[in-house]
């Protein structure tokens, strides 16, 4: 199986089917990972540009990851199951490095264990996905996503063709 | 959460601004040509290559130091409020077990003084000396979350100039 | 700081602004069981420590910002933050409810709520992060719209990643009326306590968080929260929020013919299908939004991408604001309306009064009794937008006519020698909906605690109960009889108790209150929320106790009224319902009758235990409740 992360799917014709920042994600997360309420908790990220674009933000699962790769301590590894990269708490120092590397500021500190935090499919069944209330959030793998967006610009290629 | 000093590979020109503002700061000089020629002081921040990368090596204040694990003489502790790694110089006998078990060989042995010398983030300045020398901003300080927060923001703002160009 | 083993953070913060004194004082275990949170909190705060009769915007009042144990925690909407002060626009009880996500910040920044006292004598702000906070100078803030208050925040805090509650310009210049916005698009709009902020020159209170909401038995919460949304999923109103928001309800007040348009002189709009919630939908709607754990979703974010009022980009619009903005003056066009409200939330006035001051003026000016050049020579009559704007511009700087605009309607009442337009109870003005066929809604906002108030009471039970449930819940079947009055003041008080939990708990009506089944309002409303309540707090409540609290405070709140001054007298309508008849629509010939509604009313205070004839709260009442 491809290496799975969690993709955003939006439908910007559809106003329903677009992230609402409800932040849910977030919540769920964090409930999840630590049982407590605390969005900072989460591994997961609403990002809100403003004039009513928000997007939610996680771990790419790249296939070459730079967090796993400088790593000092092989805290960072990969899960066999689904491909993704996870933090072993036991042995992670909090040196913070990972989050230096990762490309899109998916990794972060635990405010309150201090140890890097990431998103880990929580164990197959993703929350965040359940509790999307927008249905924008889906498992899905780098391939899957790229076919996606490849669809998309068809459908495009296909109104100008149209117009002509 | 304390703020922590992050590198941006791709900005950093290697001028070696940050090395030299460290060590100035711990002799406690502030102008270049006091320097003194025959000193050559200990290098709490360098700069090496990883992979033609240039990367700069520091401590990083871990949260869970094996530094202080490490300590013999219990001269490495956690500061009294937030996260950084203490050195204290009075205590230390320099027998660099610490050294041993750094990931980032942090510390360096004074053979003079007979301990070790290591990144104290110069605790009591508001940005440290080294990230303010650093004219291209490879160094930032940063409270963590919100470093990995700026990067979240920039990949969606990039996403959606890729969206737009559709 | 008292421990929780989950729910509340356990502090509440003190600002003394006159000295700059700061002090946090540890919640007590007694007092959160007996008033739970949020309006409670607040309610019980200001009968405590205000004197009767002071000055709202002098020094000596208090501004309250409260959340409930539930806030912070990924129970299914609970995003609501009570802001409470004595109000400069009625001298009764005053409150704002909010959404957004401010409320489940400060439990994450580590307080259950803040309480302001005094005045400052600068312009401050309140930045709280993780357990302390600080008075920093707000100078640089003073003046500057809600938008760029925010932004100047986050510069100089040099963090995007804050929640702001602000003024604006409205109260900064003590528009009677004036709000706070938090984050910029939730409004805590009634009852005037954004000039409560701007008396003491507090400009803002500024969050960061990221401590623990702690749960105390987090199987025990997952499977409550579960059984609560699996309740909501294809709840007819939930639907409907989601797919038009509260201007839903725009089809159904043409329906019924219960418009307050042009200030209550007509029940039916021409035109009304260009400001419903479909027409809102397809011309502006960008997309849809939800509060903090919201699964609803009935916010709106619309765009105004052409014309002459383009570029406008807000939230909303909601129901109210179609109602005071466009029903009630009469404009019918719906990007106008749009930008109006856009306006009032930057300039931190709200939208109901304003629509309504602004309606009333209109209705004066036409009957000849507000002249031109008192109105600052604009034609201010029903239906023009233009002067809507041009006096929305004015009030939040009390310029020109603006500035009596700015006192609201009853003072406009009293100086213009015209109460009978003045359509308010307590002095807030009436929302929702017109009353005159409807004397149990009437009711409903007739004693409402802070004022004209359809938040309060939830009337619509008479809409689907069952005979054989009205028997055996309220001891009549009469209660299931729409048209009937007969044990409907029962009916009403029961609901305000039942309502008030929800502002307890800072949980959202909307994810709450709504169904066709009265067993699901017990079950959903009571009991299910009361097992997310007990596997959070992990402290001892039943259906029953919780039930009491919600009855505890508002009697609270009643006191609080009758210690102001409003006594009987004040529970009533708005002399114009009980004497002009509903003049057109469905509805047409309806009217309250003095007598009818008397009974009510009577009917109203022996189901809450209170005097007949002076609404004072019997002693065995206050007894059974653990009051005074």
């Amino acid at each position: 199986m491809a290496r799975q992360r969690i993709g955003y799917f939006e439908n910007r014709q559809d106003p329903e089917n677009i992230c609402s920042r409800c932040r849910m994600c977030e919540l769920m997360c964090a409930f999840h990972h630590h049982q407590v309420g605390n969005p900072r908790r989460g591994r997961i990220k609403v990002i809100a540009l403003g004039q009513g674009e928000d997007i939610p933000v996680t771990c790419l699962n790249c296939e070459d990851p730079p967090c796993m790769n400088i790593c000092p301590t092989g805290a960072l590894y990969r899960k066999t199951a689904d491909g993704m990269v996870q933090v072993n708490e036991d042995i992670c120092i909090g040196c913070a490095m990972c989050l230096n590397v990762c490309p899109v500021g998916a990794i972060t500190l635990d405010p309150v264990d201090g140890v890097a935090s990431k998103c880990d499919l929580c164990q197959g069944e993703p929350q965040c996905v359940t509790y999307c209330p927008a249905s924008v959030l889906k498992m899905t793998d780098a391939g899957q996503f790229a076919r996606y967006r490849m669809k998309g610009f068809a459908k495009f290629l296909q109104t100008v063709r149209e117009d002509q | 959460m304390d703020r922590k000093i992050f590198f941006h590979p791709e900005r950093c020109m290697l001028c070696f601004s940050c090395v030299l503002a460290c060590q100035m700061n711990s002799l406690g000089i502030s102008e270049v040509n006091k320097i003194p020629r025959d000193q050559e002081p200990f290098q709490r921040i360098s700069i090496n290559f990883t992979h033609g990368t240039p990367w700069v090596w520091k401590c990083q204040h871990c949260v869970s130091a094996p530094c202080i694990e490490a300590c013999v003489s219990g001269s490495l502790r956690q500061k009294e409020e937030g996260t950084g790694v203490v050195h204290q110089p009075e205590t230390c006998v320099g027998c660099g077990s610490c050294l041993l078990v750094c990931p980032y060989n942090a510390l360096e042995y004074d053979e003079k003084e007979e301990r070790m010398i290591k990144c104290n983030l110069c605790c009591d300045e508001e940005v440290p000396p080294c990230v303010k020398a650093c004219q291209t901003k490879a160094l930032v300080y940063r409270e963590p979350n919100l470093f990995a927060w700026e990067k979240k923001k920039e990949f969606v703002l990039e996403m959606r100039r890729v969206r737009e160009a559709d | 700081m008292s421990f929780f083993a989950g729910g509340y953070a356990g502090q509440i913060l003190y600002v003394d602004l006159t000295d700059g004194s700061i002090q946090k004082k540890p919640l007590d275990r007694e007092f959160a069981l007996k008033y739970i949170g949020g309006r409670g909190f607040s309610s019980r705060i200001l009968l405590d420590e205000l004197k009767p009769g002071i000055d709202p915007l002098s020094p000596d009042n208090l501004v309250i910002l409260a959340t409930g144990p539930l806030n912070g925690t990924p129970t299914p909407s609970a995003s609501r933050l009570t802001v409470a002060a004595k109000s400069p626009l009625t001298g009764a009880l005053g409150d704002s409810n909010s959404g957004g996500y401010w409320a489940p910040e400060l439990k994450y920044a580590g307080f259950d709520a803040i309480v302001f006292d005094g005045r400052s004598s600068e312009p401050v702000y309140l930045w709280v992060e993780d357990g302390k906070a600080v008075l920093r100078s707000a100078k640089h803030l003073w003046g500057q719209k809600i938008h760029q208050t925010s932004e100047l925040l986050k510069e100089e805090v040099g963090d995007d990643d804050i929640h702001v509650c602000a003024i604006g310009p409205g109260g900064e210049n003590l528009v009677r009326y004036a709000c706070v916005v938090t984050d910029e698009e939730s409004v805590g709009g009634r009852t005037g306590v954004g000039a409560v902020l701007g008396s003491k020159l507090l400009k803002a209170v500024v969050l960061r968080g990221a401590q623990d909401v702690r749960i105390a038995d987090p199987k025990r919460f997952k499977e409550a929260i579960d059984a609560y949304r699996e309740t909501l999923v294809g709840e007819v109103w939930t639907e409907t929020l989601r797919r038009l928001g509260t201007p839903n309800l725009v089809a159904h007040r043409q329906k019924l013919g219960i418009w307050g348009a042009k200030n209550f002189q007509r029940a039916t709009i021409d035109g009304w299908e260009k400001i419903s919630g479909e027409a809102f939908r397809e011309k502006f709607l960008l997309k849809v939004m939800g509060c903090m754990g919201c699964m609803v979703r009935c916010r709106r974010y619309s765009a105004i991408r052409e014309g002459p009022l383009a570029p406008t980009y807000t939230k909303g619009p909601e129901y109210d604001t179609i109602n005071a903005l466009g029903a009630k003056t009469y404009v019918t066009d719906p990007a106008i309306i749009l930008r109006a409200h856009h306006l009032c939330d930057e300039y931190g006035i709200d939208e109901q009064t304003a629509g309504s001051s602004i309606a009333m003026a209109m209705e004066l000016y036409e009957r000849g009794i507000l002249k031109k050049d008192q109105v600052d020579g604009v034609e201010l009559v029903f239906g023009n937008g233009e002067a809507l704007l041009h006096f929305i511009e004015k009030i939040p700087f009390r310029k020109g006519f603006g500035d009596l605009l700015a006192e609201g309607t009853k003072i406009m009442g009293q100086q213009l020698n015209a109460d009978y337009y003045a359509i308010h109870v307590k002095g807030l003005e009436v929302d929702a909906s017109d009353p005159r066929s409807l004397p149990t809604r009437a009711l409903t906002y007739a004693v409402a605690t802070r004022g004209s108030c359809h938040l309060r009471g939830f009337p619509y039970i008479d809409e689907f109960i069952k005979p054989e449930e009205a028997m055996a819940f309220f001891g009549t079947p009469s209660v299931s009889d729409l048209h009937g009055l007969e044990g409907k003041g029962k009916m009403v008080a029961w609901s305000e108790n039942w309502v008030t939990l929800a502002d307890l708990m800072g949980v959202c009506k909307f994810a709450w209150y709504r169904s066709r089944s009265f067993p699901m309002l017990i079950k959903r409303g009571l009991e299910l929320m009361n097992d997310i309540f007990v596997a959070t707090t992990g402290l001892p409540m039943n259906s029953e106790e919780l039930y009491r609290c919600g009855e505890r405070v508002y009697n609270v709140e009643k006191m609080f009224n009758l210690r102001e001054g409003f006594g009987r007298e004040s529970d009533y309508p708005p002399l114009r319902f009980f004497k002009e008849e509903t003049p057109d629509g469905p509805a047409k010939g309806a009217k309250l009758n003095q007598e009818e509604y008397d009974r009510l009313l009577d009917e109203y205070y022996e189901a809450r235990g209170w005097d007949k004839k002076t609404g004072i709260p019997t002693p065995e009442k206050l007894r059974s409740l653990g009051l005074p």
